[in-house]
This record gives C-alpha cells, structure tokens and sequence, in this order.
C-alpha cells in the first residue's frame, strides 16, 4: 500500500473515531439521566437533536443510536413509567416515543423517520411491548396496549392498533396482518399499501 | 424559484428544481436526499409544502405544476428488506408525481409508485403502485375512483 492511501486510510479512520465520539457524547448529554449498561460497554449515538422528558425512566442497552435529521426525535417517560431499548436498536430523525406506564423495544430495531409509539393516548392506556428484530417503517404510529412480535415489520403509514405476531407485516389502518413470507411471495390487490 | 424556510439537501446526486417552484418550508423543513448517482428532479411551477422529505437512491421526478402537501413522505427505495437481512437494500424503483397532480398531507409515495397528470392522492394515503390520469386514491388499503 503506497504511502498515500496508507496516510488516506488512517485520515478517515481517525475521523470515524472523532464522529463517534462526538455522537457518544452527544447522546450522553441528551440522554443523561437515564441508565445506561456502563460507560464503555453502554455505547449509545445521536447524530441530532433528541429532546428528552423525564430520563430517569429510560433505560438503553448497549449501541441504540439516533439518527439526526430536519425534525428532532423526542423520547417522553412519565414519573414511575419505564421506556427501555434493547441493544442495537435505531431511530431515524422524527421519532416520537411517550411512556406513561411502559415502554419496551427490542434488540436491533428500526424505528423510520417520523414514526410515533405511545402508550397513552388520551383514551386508552396500557404497555407497549416491541419485540427483537422488528422494522416499523415511515410515519407508523403505534398505539397503546400493542404488542409487537420479534421479527415484524409495519408497512409505512400504517396505525397499528392490536398485536402483531412473530415475523407478520402489519399494514394499513387499522393495522391488518399479513405473514411477511406471503407479503413477499404475492401481491394481493388489497395490499396497495406496501 | 422560492424558498421559505429550512432546505436540507443531502446526498451525492443530483436535484434539479424548476422555474417557479416553491418549496414553502416555514413551519417544518424541506429534506431533499439524493444518493449518489440518483436524481430529483421538480418541474416549472411546483409547490413542495413544509415537512416533506423526498429521498432517492435512483429517480424521482416530480410534474411540473404538482403540489406535494405538508409532511409527504417520497422514496424510491424501501432502504431495508422485509424479508432477509434487515440491512440489504432492495432494488430502488423510480417513482414519478405526473402534471398538476396533487398529493395531500402525509401523503406517502412508497418505490413504484406513479401518479397519473392531474390525479389526487388523498390526505395520509400510501401508494405504492400506478395511479392513472385524472383519479383519486384515498383510503387504507387504498381505492381509486376516476374524477373524469
């Protein structure tokens, strides 16, 4: 390797290194307060701005990250009300999550842009549970009392409203569930929305 | 052209933006994202309102006259698989807003979709396929009717 590209290499390397460090301490102040699975191995990123109620609730299991963007994320957890987040999990910008009395997501989620999870909303309330694995694309908004199986995905735009099982698309709204090997396999005329 | 507001333009592509459009972003702002080797492109005239985020990985091409309401949301890649690894991405699909056509608030263009000169898409409609001249999608699953 010439000694350029070697020089090249290493620039960008080091870069990587300062953009991480700057995402990880920027979620640690955005996010201080809540628990976190220690200071090295509890590595959490923010890559914008994540306006934050009540962190002392919250708990984030190692490498969660936010992505930033035009609209900032907001993470809400009432006084006694738990919002936990498992590891690897990811949030693009837009995203708003409100826990009045529990608020669970799994490991290596996908939360799109704009995509709102409450548990409380106004008329109803009760846990929210997101299980591992699950890709809630653009704009859905999860209402209270759902569960959500590992595995899901809920099509974009989608209002889910009751539970969706282990490895299904949710689509519409109200949410209709479809197992995600047929969605991918056919395209039945009243799946329009995916 | 007008801008008011806030435009994030991200990405390596090309955006290629009309006579006269407005791109109305005060209240939210605008995101316009092209991947490398993509292109947006927004005809004479158009009307993009605050809120919308437009991201493409191969084309989208918005008519020239179209109004995109507040909050829409146009990609032409679902960025991730449903089935399989999470993290592949599926072939992008170019999506294209034809003449005149109007979307409505939180409207959401999903790959492949295509909406016919003069059409209306319905307020937090998701379209994903063809929309012919002159007709209206609404609903969830959504329907059509001609407004001929």
């Amino acid at each position: 390797m010439s000694a350029d590209r070697a020089r090249a290499s290493i620039v960008a390397l080091a870069r990587e290194k300062l953009v991480h460090a700057r995402d990880y301490a920027r979620a640690r102040f955005q996010l201080r307060g809540a628990h976190f699975d220690g200071f090295f191995r509890g590595r959490v990123y923010s890559g914008g701005k994540v306006v934050v109620t009540g962190a002392s609730g919250m708990s984030f299991a190692p490498r969660v990250f936010f992505r930033g963007g035009m609209i900032p994320t907001e993470l809400e957890c009432a006084p006694g009300a738990e919002l936990a987040v498992g590891a690897d999990t990811g949030f693009n910008y837009g995203v708003s999550i409100v826990a009045r009395t529990s608020v669970r997501i799994g490991a290596r989620c996908l939360f799109g842009s704009m995509v709102r999870v409450s548990d409380d909303d106004g008329m109803s309330s009760a846990p929210v549970a997101i299980g591992d694995d699950v890709w809630i694309a653009y704009g859905a908004i999860i209402c209270p009392g759902v569960v959500i199986g590992d595995g899901a995905v809920v099509a974009a735009g989608s209002v889910v409203t009751s539970a969706v099982p282990a490895r299904t698309l949710a689509v519409g709204n109200p949410a209709r569930c479809i197992p995600l090997e047929v969605s991918a396999r056919v395209r039945p005329r009243e799946a329009s929305s995916l | 052209m007008r801008v008011e507001g806030r435009v994030c333009v991200q990405g390596a592509g090309t955006i290629r933006i009309g006579a006269g459009v407005r791109l109305a972003a005060s209240v939210a702002p605008i995101e316009l994202n092209a991947g490398p080797g993509a292109a947006i492109v927004i005809g004479e005239g158009a009307v993009v309102e605050g809120g919308c985020s437009i991201e493409a990985l191969a084309s989208v091409r918005i008519g020239s006259g179209a109004r995109i309401g507040a909050f829409s949301k146009i990609v032409d890649n679902h960025f991730h698989r449903a089935v399989g690894p999470r993290s592949e991405h599926a072939p992008s699909v170019p999506v294209e807003v034809g003449e005149r056509a109007v979307l409505g608030p939180r409207a959401v263009l999903l790959p492949g979709a295509r909406i016919g000169a003069r059409s209306h898409v319905a307020a937090a409609t998701v379209v994903s396929k063809a929309v012919p001249e002159a007709t209206a999608i609404f609903g969830m699953p959504a329907r059509m009717r001609s407004m001929a």
